[in-house]
């Protein structure tokens, strides 16, 4: 059953004002012309969530955030936010048709490219039955990253609960001050420039480098973008396993995001490049909120991720610290030389190249540990038994990625691979190995 | 009682701050990595002979919210 929409319906506040997409926020959009590029999340909710109520949240939701209220349009040669213009959040309610339909509507979301022209840059679909519902929320990249959606959703649960949401932030400005705006100095002109070419040098030197090391090894598939279709593999640790890994990663001073990069690269050079050693490239994420010269608001939606592209040589037999360690001394060098700005700003040219010259996969891997995460509402209707969010990917992107969060002291890792690079059981198989690699790293 | 000075050096000797404050926040004002966090958070457990809870690390953005979570960490 869906609801009624009226895309009609006048939007609250006169249509205006333009904001030029910049940055990662731009390579974004680049990438969703090619491949529909949204975050996907799902909140598995167990008591009574009326649909009328969770209509309402949405619009209350709406009301309070700018970028939800925007579309994109061309501005020139470019593309601009253009806020205060668009119709209400769609909203699709059906019945939930078995435990795992949730996974099912996360794959149809990933397939499904958001409107930017008509917006607005977010749908909602609700899968309910006597017992609760899940709640499937599709955003484009463009707007949101791990650190924003988590108030964000806060928020939303809050107001579908009755409760006036906690956060205190001014977010009228919302969306209108790009990260360039607010680099630090030493990241701007030529600071910018000087780093930028600096991290250029360095990658060439690396390109050299993966080349020589990679010769005789495997090379991953490059299908068109219209043939992959993200699947997902959610996996998950129980309470006590998730508190071996935190304690080891105490133990041993690896990050935890460090530890599943090691485990996932470890299990995809097992599964698909069968040499004894080989150069792996890795893509793990950082939020560019606190670094910037006046601090972002985490409730204030945005693009305000960058990454780290590393190059990791992965053993067939080598130690799984080793591994954890080389991730984690890669990623720390490149936090300190600045890349996280370089990176942020050229990337809309490196999303046109990787487009133009469709000769080479971004990575290997990508992970992206967000941290524990709080999603109670307290003595509300309904209960939060668990969250998941998989970002989509396409056929010049990693073999495999995943997005992982601490939810009630369990480690939600939502695995996310194409069907054109490897079927289910293949996928399977991986999962299980990195399950396996970092039980036997931490017992 | 863990004074929150205490929690100020141990943080300085992690990160090479000679003199970090309380409301200092670790990543914006004092530049620390995830990696450096780790390592605070450590160096504080061992310290102060705590355990400090993952998930309350999520609430964690100061010195002071620091401080706070080990006082809380005693407590349990």
């Amino acid at each position: 059953m869906a609801l009624p929409q009226d895309p009609h319906r006048p939007s609250p506040v006169p249509v205006g004002g333009l904001r030029k997409l910049v940055g990662l926020e731009e390579a974004m959009r680049i990438t969703d012309d090619a491949a529909p590029f949204s975050v996907v999340s799902v909140f598995r909710l167990a008591g009574s969530l009326p649909v009328p109520a969770l209509r309402a949240a949405l619009d209350e939701l709406q009301q309070r955030h700018p970028l939800l209220r925007a579309r994109i349009v061309p501005e020139g040669k470019a593309h601009a936010y253009l806020f205060d213009a668009a119709g209400p959040i769609p909203l699709e309610v059906a019945d939930r048709d078995g435990a795992d339909h949730w996974m099912r509507v996360v794959e149809e979301e990933l397939a499904h490219r958001i409107d930017f022209a008509t917006g607005p840059l977010i749908r909602c679909r609700y899968l309910v039955d006597g017992g609760g519902g899940d709640l499937v929320i599709a955003i484009p990249h463009n707007i949101v990253d791990a650190t924003s959606a988590a108030p964000l959703f806060r928020e939303l649960l809050a107001l579908c609960a009755g409760r006036a949401p906690a956060g205190t932030t001014d977010i009228t400005a919302e969306g209108r001050t790009p990260a360039p705006a607010l680099y630090p100095k030493g990241y701007t002109g030529a600071g910018l420039a000087l780093a930028a070419a600096a991290q250029m040098g360095r990658q060439m030197v690396d390109e050299m480098q993966f080349r020589w090391n990679s010769r005789g090894v495997r090379t991953a598939p490059i299908h068109p973008i219209a043939v992959g279709h993200c699947r997902v593999l959610p996996i998950k640790f129980s309470a006590p396993a998730s508190e071996a890994l935190v304690q080891a990663s105490r133990q041993h001073r690896i990050t935890l995001n460090s530890m599943l990069s090691a485990a996932m690269l470890s299990a995809v050079q097992r599964n698909l490049y069968p040499s004894p050693r080989v150069p792996l490239r890795h893509i793990i994420f950082s939020d560019l909120r606190s670094r910037l010269s006046r601090s972002v608001p985490d409730d204030m939606l945005g693009c305000f991720l960058t990454m780290f592209r590393l190059t990791v040589n992965v053993e067939r037999d080598g130690a799984f610290w080793d591994l954890a360690r080389q991730v984690q001394e890669k990623t720390v060098r490149a936090a300190r030389s600045g890349e996280r700005f370089v990176a942020y700003s050229m990337a809309p040219g490196m999303m046109k190249m990787i487009f133009g010259l469709k000769a080479f996969r971004m990575a290997a891997t990508a992970v992206s540990y967000a941290g524990a995460l709080d999603m109670s509402v307290s003595g509300g209707p309904f209960d939060v038994t668990g969250v998941h969010a998989f970002a989509a990917n396409m056929t010049l992107g990693p073999e495999l990625s995943g997005l992982a969060r601490l939810f009630r002291g369990e480690l939600y890792w939502d695995l996310l691979y194409l069907d054109s690079d490897m079927d289910a059981a293949g996928a399977q198989t991986i999962a299980g190995q990195i399950r396996t690699i970092l039980e036997s790293a931490t017992s | 009682m863990i004074e929150i000075d205490d929690v100020c050096r141990a943080v300085g000797l992690v990160l090479g701050r000679r003199d970090p404050k309380a409301d200092d926040r670790l990543e914006a004002d004092l530049g620390a990595e995830s990696i450096d966090v780790l390592n605070i958070v450590v160096t504080l457990e061992q310290k102060y002979g705590v355990a400090i809870d993952e998930s309350a690390m999520a609430h964690v953005a100061t010195v002071r919210d620091l401080h706070t979570l080990v006082l809380n960490s005693q407590k349990r």
